[in-house]
């Protein structure tokens, strides 16, 4: 056991001493490799400034290396920009933070780290807000209407719906086809109590979370701070696990990290745990299930 | 202060600065333009049921089946429902494919799970991507039609009922 324990402190140890400002990069740039916009012209330069980032770690301090980051990146956004994932407007974002943080602070890594950690902090506070805000305006979400309906149609939610939910497969399919035919003026979908319990649970949670966390975020003392990074936590393991927008996950670990002062070792060590969390969720473990059980 | 020193100065302005321009540039677009609340870089994924818009090519009454070769030029044209982007799937189709006279794109695979009997035979059908496979229509040359984007109107809760509003369409004449 002391053998374990060892190795445990060794490598927290190793992970603490790691310089905060490449880690944040290099899981910036991993990032990129993983999540970011797939184009011939972006995917090597993604691959090829992470080698560079773990081979020569020096060069994330450079502005170099993130003006050529986000121009392809920009480049490889810019003629659908209408119909690009929000994810990959903050992954811009986030580029762009770290072209304006290195030339800025001019090789300084205090001042470097200091510039990312506001940029982060802002962030955020405005994926969330801007989250709240937008949910307020759109006018189907507080009446429970959005997160039912979706419950009801959308295929990535099929596991609550029917397992949870109790709704008949073979209705929650009947309802996305009435999508799929040529439209009628009204139809009625298929639902049962309990979704509907559900959706109104996953709603008002959802937004209670989304509402905490910029709140807490703006209040500048350290135990709130700190309550605002375990929410985020938690909004990440529990919301990915659920709908599967992995990049939007990883990417918000990653400003979480970013975000934290150089003596948060708990909740630094938590983000990169979360990370892994993430790829564990890629696993397509409902297929395996039905591999194994009915031989689909 | 020269422009270095104003650059330093507002400098951590500059990304929160850009990014409150691009989420009110994209309120606009969804105020005017009917740009779908979920894209444009405003944060309003999860927020509303602009998700399920559907675009509907149709020739004498019936439905055109779209191959997945144009799915982009149809999921541009639900996210911004427009003439530019009605015509370009548009050009995309003309001439070069072919519509389902049936006019049900999805019927074939989608009845066969109607008339599965439970719940594993439904599972069966969706993680074997063979079933949905379909096309066994005749497909006639298309020239002209109509494109349309339909957008859920209202979502009733605890009722499940649906209305369905039309909020673009465009038509395209043989010639």
């Amino acid at each position: 056991m002391q053998f374990v324990a060892d190795i445990r402190k060794n490598i927290a140890e190793t992970i603490y001493q790691i310089d905060r400002v490449t880690v944040i990069a290099q899981v910036t740039l991993f990032m990129f490799v993983v999540f970011g916009p797939s184009f011939w012209f972006t995917v090597p330069i993604y691959q090829g400034a992470l080698l560079l980032s773990l081979v020569f770690p020096k060069v994330v301090k450079t502005s170099y290396l993130w003006i050529v980051i986000t121009t392809v990146t920009a480049l490889a956004l810019f003629s659908e920009w209408h119909s690009v994932d929000n994810h990959k407007w903050l992954m811009l974002y986030w580029g762009l933070a770290f072209v304006v943080a290195t030339v800025v602070s001019r090789g300084d890594t205090d001042a470097l780290h200091v510039f990312l950690k506001k940029n982060a902090w802002f962030m955020l506070i405005f994926i969330m807000g801007l989250s709240v805000v937008q949910k307020i305006l759109g006018g189907a979400y507080l009446s429970g209407a959005f997160f039912e309906f979706t419950l009801l149609t959308d295929q990535r939610f099929f596991i609550i719906t029917h397992y949870l939910g109790g709704l008949p497969a073979k209705d929650f399919f009947l309802n996305a086809e009435m999508f799929l035919q040529y439209p009628r003026a009204e139809f009625t979908l298929f639902l049962t109590q309990r979704v509907t319990l559900i959706a109104f649970v996953m709603t008002y949670a959802l937004l209670l979370i989304e509402i905490l966390i910029p709140v807490f975020l703006l209040i500048q003392k350290k135990s709130y701070q700190n309550f605002a990074h375990l929410l985020n936590g938690l909004f990440i393991a529990v919301v990915y696990l659920i709908a599967p927008v992995y990049a939007f996950g990883f990417l918000l670990a990653v400003l979480g990290i970013a975000c934290l002062s150089s003596d948060s070792r708990k909740l630094f060590l938590m983000y990169i745990l979360l990370m892994l969390v993430i790829f564990l969720y890629k696993v397509p473990w409902f297929s395996l299930y039905y591999y194994f059980t009915i031989g689909v | 202060m020269g422009i270095r020193g104003y650059f330093k100065k507002y400098s951590l302005w500059f990304v929160p600065g850009l990014m409150i321009l691009v989420f009110i540039n994209q309120l606009f677009m969804v105020s005017f333009l009917d740009l779908s609340r979920w894209k444009g870089g405003g944060m309003g994924m999860f927020s509303t049921l602009d998700d399920k818009r559907t675009a509907f090519v149709s020739h004498g009454g019936s439905a055109v089946y779209l191959p997945e070769s144009l799915f982009q030029y149809k999921v541009g044209l639900e996210i911004l429902p427009n003439a530019k982007s009605a015509d370009r799937l548009w050009s995309a189709l003309k001439g070069t494919l072919y519509f389902n006279e049936h006019g049900f794109p999805f019927s074939e695979p989608f009845l066969r799970i109607a008339d599965l009997p439970d719940s594993i035979e439904i599972i069966r059908a969706l993680y074997k991507q063979p079933t949905l496979e379909f096309i066994k229509a005749n497909y006639t040359s298309i020239k002209g039609g109509i494109i349309e984007v339909y957008a859920v109107n209202t979502y009733e809760v605890g009722s499940g009922r649906v209305s369905m509003k039309r909020i673009f369409s465009k038509l395209y004449s043989s010639e």
